[in-house]
């Protein structure tokens, strides 16, 4: 069958590529077993063809969709293309490879029919334990042993049978094998199910249309990117800003970006950054390279930009190997949060000249709560973890959203109250938006969240929550948000202290903690906010002046 | 009207042999009536002019031009969409919402999560309530359902303070955990409903018994938002239907059944979708008798395309949808709508072609239309290519290809393409955009699209259905009698349905048979003795009981149907239920795991108030007015880039059994249906106009 090259045929085809990922999406979510992956959808779908060019996903969270690449770069090197068969399935979480920390794993199908491979499905998704030297996310470990099981590429399916013994080498090394195993089988269902739907789509179009049709895609979005990027004037753009400390050194982690814009090119370069650290901020340079892809695409004026491999083509990502933003075995990678921050400090570097596109500073961290004990009533042992949201930046469009997530999880849910409490031993007290959390200004930064626990038995909570250094910052004369903060009450200190990273803090029943995200950094000078704006947000105890 | 009715059926040829069974579907356009005449056996359709904004008038108007008069007996099966719109349209109740203390910011704060991550201008829709409009009351129950707090009696008497002086139309309460118990959320409505008589009292546990307190909030907000709106038109309807003698009045809901309309008011959620489902309970009542258990249903208006299934003769219902942006705990028929219509705009991105979601709406609408739209639509490609007859009426439109195929041309030439070819690629490209569509419904439940037939009603649906059925390899399209007044054909077949639901969250193997017996036989009670004081004789009501299962760890559910003498044997009711939910999860996932304990997540009974008026009586019935005639005639239409003779044929003109081969136009007053050269046509012996793919017959 000869090539058909036309705009219809091009559309109807990419049209499939996203209708195929968001099925896929369907089918996790919806049998999955990790509240983590069902509830809170904390995971990315990427389908690649032949040359592991992206060609759709389900971008459920960004950050995972934008370096699934990589994974299944590594893959298709370590075992030969030609080696490659219908059924088979692969997976790889090494951090230094997938750039994602050891819990996010990809699990990459290969589609083939008739003996020749027709592309890739790669899943990543968070699972829920491969063995830390602890349970959760440790916020203190000193090297990447003590975060996990790592795997290079790693067969786990050959011709849609297990292989058996890698299977049980996994669920040997987690507390949870079972959720392992089924969350594992949703992310296989959705492989059979994308398989199925590539190859139904070949066989409609012929193989030779559907690449001739991918490389015009690739194309077209190629071109749209490079013209935005040339609509920026050229010039060296600068933004910096710390994370507050690495978990196990109390100094400050240094960002810094330098954008150049030359023409359609843009290369952002973390030259200036901190060395790779004791302390487990650290991250792979794959995730880097996604961080900088998902800053450009919500520059980007679209709202639904395309995402495929031509969004990308057009920027280059330098880091220093053993910075932090490309850090090298065995440095610890838990909890990288210089790539968040990467994200809104390339952001802020172009908002002189980008100032209808930027926000103002957004969520700043995932701030992270982790609960662990056992129940007494039960006498079973339970685990509760959980991402807040926290006030987005205001920008020229208007204040910001609040309680939302952090930029890089995209479509990540919180936990419901009612959930939360039925899972684990804890009361929460209260669950608000904070008054005058919001940086001021013209336009307002969105409201924190303040939530308050209670422990119903002993049990110790870990927290992770950053950005105090660099709270989310106001532009053009907007004020900064909130700084975050978490204070707990104990018997011991029935005023409070202060903790924003811990790991495993005892709790005694009784014991209550109150935490707080970081506010959205406010949008030109608060001398310019509209009167009624002003009264509005009186009236709804936004503000409290 | 507040009368209890005698005990009869609500559509009954055997009690009523002098009744009138009308179905009224209310469009934003046109009001569709549909009669059944117990009395002549006579089956009739009228189409009268919608009158907004209060629409009622048109229900009177309709019954009027069916020639209903005072001293009839009717029965009136009715469709709205009055309420879904005024909450589309932010034009809902003035209200207040009521949360546990500590909790005023759960319904702002949603669930943090941004469904488009690369829009950095992302929002939500404003909330319906502004947070100055919600006050707490200092009260709390566990998770388990135990009162921790009961509301003291003097902070009531301070909400209610706050509350008068407010001067709202609705107040939503929802506590945290109601769900599992609501003797706070009744304490503070009992409370509100004695001290603010005519204002809407609406907590959550009377609308939703589910577990996530964002989206019970969600649908209790939802639920004052929109009910008095539909109360006012109901009322509205009801005043003026008591000039016309012993006229009853149901209204659809949602979950594709009746109820009585002097119910519907206060509980507006439950038929939101009243106007959109209607298609959906037709196709369930057409499955049966004309062989089709397995339906896939299509609506394709100007502006969106909507898509339901018909599963073994049932409707696919889901329990959780976002409707404006908003979402909604209630069982509804599971509609899929996608920006996909005749009014859907080409654009060329950057040298790309794209199709929609913009559409040209009325104004300047398609090029077609004469409005001054240059940007060319799905409808200006239809007429292009000789789908539609240059010169032919739309409403009180007449359509101009020359401008149609002006603006497609001015279109195509960037692209290199001639007209006639880009105007095959749009249809191409939308025809393709609603196949994906009816894919995710049946992907996402496991079910094979191919061993289905598709049944297209509403403007544009018969024009495409064959083009979309060859994309999904369905090989037979049913274009139903009435296609244009499908959805009131089908209310006259709606039984009354209502729900009860229950979060239970157990362990299976803990689960005490006996007491879900019990909660399934005392809602049983309850809703059954609703069902007679409805008019529903006692054979004609009906239960299910079902419970959604999952795996203990997983959210979501499937529903296991237990009927009621496997409860009467507890010791086999963990098998039984395991092995039904293990066969559905293979089915849906391609896997199971049978090594993992099961959970019972929620208890539901659905009581049927079973009609009587059958799609047998109705498709046997003759036509009161037979369907006009014109002479047949030739034109031409391109299928493919190929020029065809095509013969234009009226519907009533065909003889019933015979093979008309594709290509040809069937023409019948409310609908246009398009047989492409590799269908062929039949009217069957019920009426349905009937469509088979050629190549698939072979």
């Amino acid at each position: 069958m000869s090539a058909t090259l036309d705009p219809i045929t091009s559309e109807v085809i990419r049209n499939a590529y996203n209708a195929i990922a968001d099925d896929m999406s369907a089918m996790i979510a919806r049998s999955a077993y990790s509240p983590i992956i069902y509830e809170a959808h904390d995971y990315g779908i990427a389908l690649f063809d032949r040359h592991a060019r992206l060609l759709g996903q389900y971008a459920g969270l960004p950050l995972f969709t934008g370096g699934l690449d990589a994974g299944l770069k590594a893959t298709i090197e370590r075992y030969g293309l030609e080696n490659l068969k219908a059924g088979d399935v692969y997976t790889v979480n090494d951090t230094f490879i997938t750039g994602g920390h050891l819990n996010d794993v990809d699990v990459v199908g290969v589609i083939a029919d008739e003996g020749e491979v027709l592309g890739f499905i790669a899943i990543r998704a968070h699972w829920a334990d491969i063995g830390t030297a602890e349970p959760g996310f440790p916020v203190n470990s000193r090297n990447i042993f003590q975060e996990g099981v790592r795997w290079g590429p790693t067969k786990i399916m050959e011709g849609g049978e297990f292989v058996r013994d890698v299977i049980d080498l996994l669920c040997l090394n987690s507390r949870v094998p079972r959720t392992l195993m089924g969350d594992l089988k949703a992310q296989l269902a959705a492989i059979r199910l994308g398989s199925e739907r590539m190859i139904w789509l070949k066989n409609r179009f012929g193989q030779e249309t559907i690449e001739a049709c991918g490389e015009q895609i690739f194309q077209t979005t190629d071109r749209k990117f490079r013209d935005f990027i040339s609509s920026i004037p050229d010039g060296v753009y600068t933004a910096q800003g710390t994370s507050d400390d690495d978990g196990v050194t109390p100094d400050p982690v240094e960002a810094k970006v330098t954008v150049t814009i030359a023409g359609d090119r843009m290369t952002v370069d973390t030259h200036g950054s901190s060395k790779q650290r004791a302390g487990n901020l650290n991250t792979g340079y794959a995730n880097t390279v996604s961080a900088v892809r998902l800053a450009l695409a919500l520059l980007y004026p679209d709202a639904e930009p395309d995402i495929n491999d031509g969004s990308f083509r057009a920027i280059e990502v330098i880091a220093e190997p053993g910075s932090i933003y490309a850090a090298e075995a065995p440095a610890p990678c838990m909890r990288p949060h210089p790539v968040m921050l990467l994200i809104d400090l390339i952001i802020k570097a172009l908002s002189d000249v980008l100032p209808d596109h930027v926000a103002a500073g957004l969520p700043g961290d995932s701030w992270n709560i982790f609960l662990m004990g056992v129940d007494p009533q039960t006498g079973k042992g339970f685990t509760s973890g959980e991402a807040l949201d926290g006030g987005w930046g205001a920008s020229a469009r208007g204040d910001g959203p609040s309680a939302v997530i952090h930029s890089a999880a995209g479509d990540f849910r919180n936990m419901p109250v009612e959930t939360l409490e039925h899972r684990a031993p804890i009361r929460i007290r209260r669950l608000e938006l904070g008054t005058d959390s919001g940086g001021a200004g013209k336009f307002r930064g969105g409201q924190n969240v303040i939530k308050e626990y209670e422990a119903l038995c002993d049990m110790t909570v870990t927290l992770h929550f950053d950005r105090a250094r660099t709270p989310e910052w106001g532009l053009f004369g907007g004020e900064d948000g909130a700084s975050p903060v978490v204070t707990v009450y104990t018997t011991q200190e029935p005023e409070g202290s202060i903790v924003r990273k811990v790991e495993q803090l005892p709790l005694a029943k009784g014991d209550r903690f109150v935490a707080e995200t970081g506010g959205g950094g406010g949008y030109g000078p608060v001398s310019q906010r509209a009167p009624e704006a002003h009264a509005s947000d009186l009236a709804d105890g936004v503000i409290s002046a | 009207m507040a009368a209890s009715p005698a005990p009869e059926t609500i559509a009954g040829s055997g009690a009523s042999q002098d009744r009138a069974y009308v179905g009224i579907d209310v469009g934003g356009t046109f009001t569709d009536l549909a009669m059944y005449d117990t009395a002549t056996g006579l089956f009739s359709t009228v189409k009268v002019p919608s009158s907004p904004p209060t629409f009622w008038p048109s229900v009177i108007a309709a019954l009027d031009a069916a020639d209903i008069d005072a001293t009839r007996s009717a029965t009136v099966l009715h469709g709205t969409t009055v309420h879904l719109n005024a909450f589309l349209e932010r034009r809902g109740a003035r209200m207040a919402l009521v949360t546990t203390e500590g909790f005023r910011d759960i319904y702002e704060m949603r669930r943090g999560n941004r469904v488009r991550p690369y829009d950095m201008h992302f929002r939500y829709p404003e909330p319906l309530v502004k947070r100055r409009d919600i006050f707490t009351v200092a009260e709390r129950t566990s998770a388990d359902g135990t009162v921790l707090a009961a509301p003291a009696e003097a902070d009531i008497a301070q909400l209610v303070e706050r509350l008068k002086d407010g001067g709202y139309e609705a107040v939503a309460i929802c506590f945290l955990h109601s769900y599992r118990n609501p003797q706070n959320e009744v304490a503070v409505t009992q409370a509100l409903r004695e001290a603010l008589p005519g204002i809407l009292v609406g907590p959550s546990h009377e609308v939703c018994r589910e577990w996530r307190e964002y989206e019970r909030t969600s649908t209790a907000v939802i639920n004052g938002y929109a009910s008095p709106v539909l109360k006012r038109y109901l009322t509205d309807l009801l005043t003026a239907l008591e000039e016309k003698a012993n006229t009853r009045l149901f209204l659809l809901q949602s979950n594709g059944g009746l109820m009585r309309a002097e119910d519907a008011g206060d509980r507006g959620i439950l038929s939101l979708l009243s106007g959109p489902v209607g298609g959906n309970v037709a196709g369930r009542a057409l499955s049966e008798e004309a062989g089709f258990p397995n339906l896939i249903c299509i609506d394709m208006g100007g502006t969106s395309f909507e898509a339901s299934l018909v599963v073994d003769g049932q409707s696919v219902v889901q329990t959780e949808r976002e409707i404006g942006g908003f979402p909604v705990l209630s069982p509804m028929v599971d509609i899929h709508t996608i920006g996909a219509g005749g009014g859907s705009i080409a654009w060329n991105d950057a040298g790309a072609l794209r199709v929609g979601p913009q559409s040209a709406g009325a104004r300047p609408g398609p090029a077609c239309y004469g409005h001054g739209g240059t940007e060319p639509t799905v409808t200006d490609a239809n007429i292009a290519l000789g789908r539609l007859e240059d010169g032919c009426s739309f409403g009180n439109l007449t359509l101009d290809a020359a401008k149609a195929r002006d603006a497609i041309a001015t279109f195509a030439a960037p692209f290199g393409m001639d007209g006639e070819a880009m105007a095959q690629g749009i249809l191409d490209i939308i025809n393709e955009q609603m196949a994906n569509a009816i894919r995710t419904i049946t992907v996402r439940r496991g079910i094979d699209p191919r061993e289905f037939a598709l049944v297209a009603y509403g403007g544009a649906g018969p024009m495409h259905a064959a083009d979309i059925a060859r994309l999904l390899g369905v090989s037979k399209v049913v274009v139903p009698r009435a296609a244009g007044a499908f959805s009131a054909w089908g209310m006259l077949q709606s039984d009354l349905v209502h729900d009860m639901a229950e979060t239970v969250l157990i362990d299976a193997r803990e689960v005490d048979w006996a007491s879900f017996a019990q909660w399934f036989d005392s809602s049983a009670e309850t809703l059954g003795a609703r069902l007679v004081s409805e008019g529903v004789p006692r054979e004609r009501v009906h239960f299910e009981r079902l419970v959604d299962v999952r795996y203990v760890g997983q959210e979501n559910t499937l529903s296991v149907v237990l009927p009621p003498e496997l409860l009467a044997a507890p010791e086999k009711c963990l098998a039984t239920m395991r092995t039904a939910f293990e066969a559905e999860y293979v089915k849906v996932f391609g896997h199971s795991n049978p090594d993992e304990a099961l959970e019972v997540a929620t208890l539901r009974l659905r009581a049927k108030g079973e009609s009587a008026l059958d799609a047998r009586t109705l498709l046997a019935a003759d036509d009161a007015v037979p369907e006009a005639m014109t002479a047949e005639r030739e034109g031409q239409i391109i299928f493919d880039g190929i020029a065809r003779a095509t013969r234009f044929i009226t519907r009533g003109g065909m003889t019933p059994g015979k093979d008309y081969a594709g290509p040809c136009v069937i023409e019948e007053a409310t609908a246009t249906t398009i047989v492409p050269p590799d269908f062929s046509a039949t009217i069957d012996k019920l009426g349905n106009l009937i469509l088979t793919f050629e190549e698939a017959a072979r």
